[in-house]
């Protein structure tokens, strides 16, 4: 394999993997901190504002 | 009736839904390929601008229209925006759906693959096999279309916690494990580096032709699933303390990292055996040619192929499966936001994408052209959900529902830009693009015919027809979506 083709499969790799270990490595230390903070589930729906937000539905 | 509805159990059960809902056969079967065919590395960094531009963007309005309304495509945009754009809702769904009839057939198809490589190599005669096999109006791929269809509903009749979460949890995990051992194998094979250098290589004057970068941009569109409503029917399941930003980068990101490890896997396993010249032309024969034709093939004549063929064709089958699970929740979830119950929901989409399927899985052509029709209609559908964060005044949108109580980070005002300005333009540039190859290649002749394969003309001629029916119905959509 080239230096060339190396170094772009190393600059490529390291963006998208390194990235995506990173996203999950943030998640991981953000859900740690609201664990920590002890916030409830929360699963509700958040009514757009001005608009009237009707009940869930049953059923599943 | 009891307002009780169920949500995700964790961030993890959401992220990997997500990821299930993302990565899909295209991270496999056609990643590689065009990765490959259009200048390798200098592919790639189109590739990694499009995940920014678009597909990431678009996740993020997805994730907050459902996470406000949480309701499906329809139900969302009806009440975010108000009924008047039910339809839009309405094209987002339809499109989706489309896709999911013949998806099923798909994933029949990488089933049969995976019990056929169980049974032995295919060697010589794969190209028989699958000839025989696949549109040939033999009843088998229904049978597996079939098969495929049931899996997924037995699955997500178990609900959102007891089906989807514990499928995504032992599906995607599986998924990435099998495209490692699939890509390890593919670089310690004599010749894999010829085929690293080929996928890597840094050709930048490539950077100039605009056919690789709307290659990339369409591959980023299709391949993370921004657009087609399926993050927006997960995101009516998160919980109200699940940010939206850092769980779009991680959809985003983990469907990008799918897609290089089974380039890494495919790529070095074509080129360890074939001479260049060969292996670009296996490169170019189309995700079936190159996924039920050379694969099997190469396996065949590879130590321990035995072995790596059905591993391929399961991690096929597991990235088929996982996107079909979020495809028929869609297609539920619609129909329950209108009043019907979770079982009645599934037997009648079951009955629906079953039938519907039926012709693709018996004719190449109606699947060829379906394929056409509803991928670039995805183009659409991508530019509805940014036309829903516009509707709602675009700063607006991103400070009230992407920056919410619950998020992670802050998105900053460049996403406004992104939305108004560089989305719309992504969008013309790519329709543009895919309407003057199919004047200019794929069938200059016809290219106005509805009746064509791949006609400009039968996609107007379909989406027209879609969109008079949801003009017309809007009104009942929006009060049966919202009730």
């Amino acid at each position: 394999m080239s230096r060339g083709g190396l170094v772009m499969m190393l600059v490529i790799l390291t963006l998208v993997w390194g990235g995506f270990a990173l996203a999950i490595g943030v998640a991981m230390v953000q859900e740690r901190r609201g664990r920590r903070k002890g916030s409830g589930q929360g699963g509700g729906a958040i009514p757009a504002p001005g608009r009237e937000m009707p009940p869930d539905q049953g059923g599943d | 009736m009891a307002a009780t509805r169920e949500v995700f159990t964790s961030r993890w059960a959401l992220v990997l839904a997500a990821l299930g809902m993302a990565v899909g056969t295209g991270n496999i079967w056609r990643f590689p390929r065009v990765a490959a065919a259009n200048g390798g590395g200098a592919f790639l960094i189109p590739w990694i601008a499009a995940l920014f531009l678009w597909s990431i963007p678009i996740l993020m309005v997805e994730f907050a229209l459902g996470k406000r309304s949480r309701r499906g495509p329809i139900g969302a945009f009806a009440a975010v925006l108000g009924p008047g754009k039910a339809w839009m809702g309405g094209f987002v769904g339809i499109c989706t759906l489309a896709i999911m009839f013949y998806y099923s057939v798909v994933a029949g198809w990488c089933l049969r693959y995976f019990f056929l490589t169980l049974q032995g190599p295919l060697a010589q005669d794969a190209e028989v096999v699958w000839t025989a096999f696949a549109g040939s109006g033999s009843w088998w791929p229904v049978l597996f279309h079939g098969l495929a269809l049931s899996l997924g509903l037995a699955i997500i009749s178990r609900g959102v916690v007891g089906g989807i979460e514990i499928a995504n949890r032992i599906l995607i995990p599986s998924l990435f494990v099998l495209l490692v051992v699939a890509a390890l194998r593919a670089v310690t094979l004599d010749g894999a580096g010829r085929g690293l250098e080929f996928l890597f290589h840094a050709d930048l004057s490539r950077l100039s032709d605009v056919k690789v970068w709307l290659e990339a941009l369409t591959q980023s569109a299709w391949s993370t699933g921004a657009g087609w409503g399926l993050i927006l029917t997960y995101a009516s399941y998160m919980r109200r303390r699940d940010g939206i930003a850092l769980n779009s980068l991680i959809a985003g990101l983990g469907n990008n990292s799918a897609s290089l490890l089974a380039a890494i896997a495919i790529v070095p396993t074509v080129f360890a055996f074939l001479p260049s010249e060969e292996a670009m032309e296996v490169m170019n024969a189309g995700n079936n040619g190159l996924a039920f034709i050379w694969i099997p093939r190469l396996f065949a004549g590879m130590p321990g192929g035995r072995v790596f063929a059905p591993v391929f064709f399961l991690a096929l089958a597991v990235a088929a499966l996982s996107s079909l699970i979020a495809m028929l929740e869609l297609g539920v979830r619609l129909l329950m936001d209108g009043g019907m119950s979770r079982r009645r929901s599934i037997i009648l989409v079951g009955l629906v994408a079953f039938l519907m399927g039926i012709p693709s899985a018996l004719s190449m052509a109606v699947f060829d052209n379906q394929d056409w029709v509803w991928g670039v209609g995805l183009l659409i559908s991508g530019l509805l959900v940014t036309v829903a964060a516009l509707c709602y005044g675009v700063d607006r949108f991103r400070r009230e529902c992407i920056n919410d109580a619950g998020a992670d980070f802050r998105v900053g005002p460049w996403l406004n830009v992104v939305l108004a300005v560089v989305i719309p333009l992504e969008f013309a540039a790519m329709l543009g693009w895919w309407f003057y190859q199919s004047i200019t290649s794929f069938d200059p002749a016809g290219w106005w015919q509805p009746f064509h394969v791949f006609s400009v003309g039968t996609c107007l001629v379909q989406w027209g027809m879609v969109l008079a029916l949801l003009f017309l119905f809007n009104s009942r959509l929006a009060r049966w979506s919202t009730r």
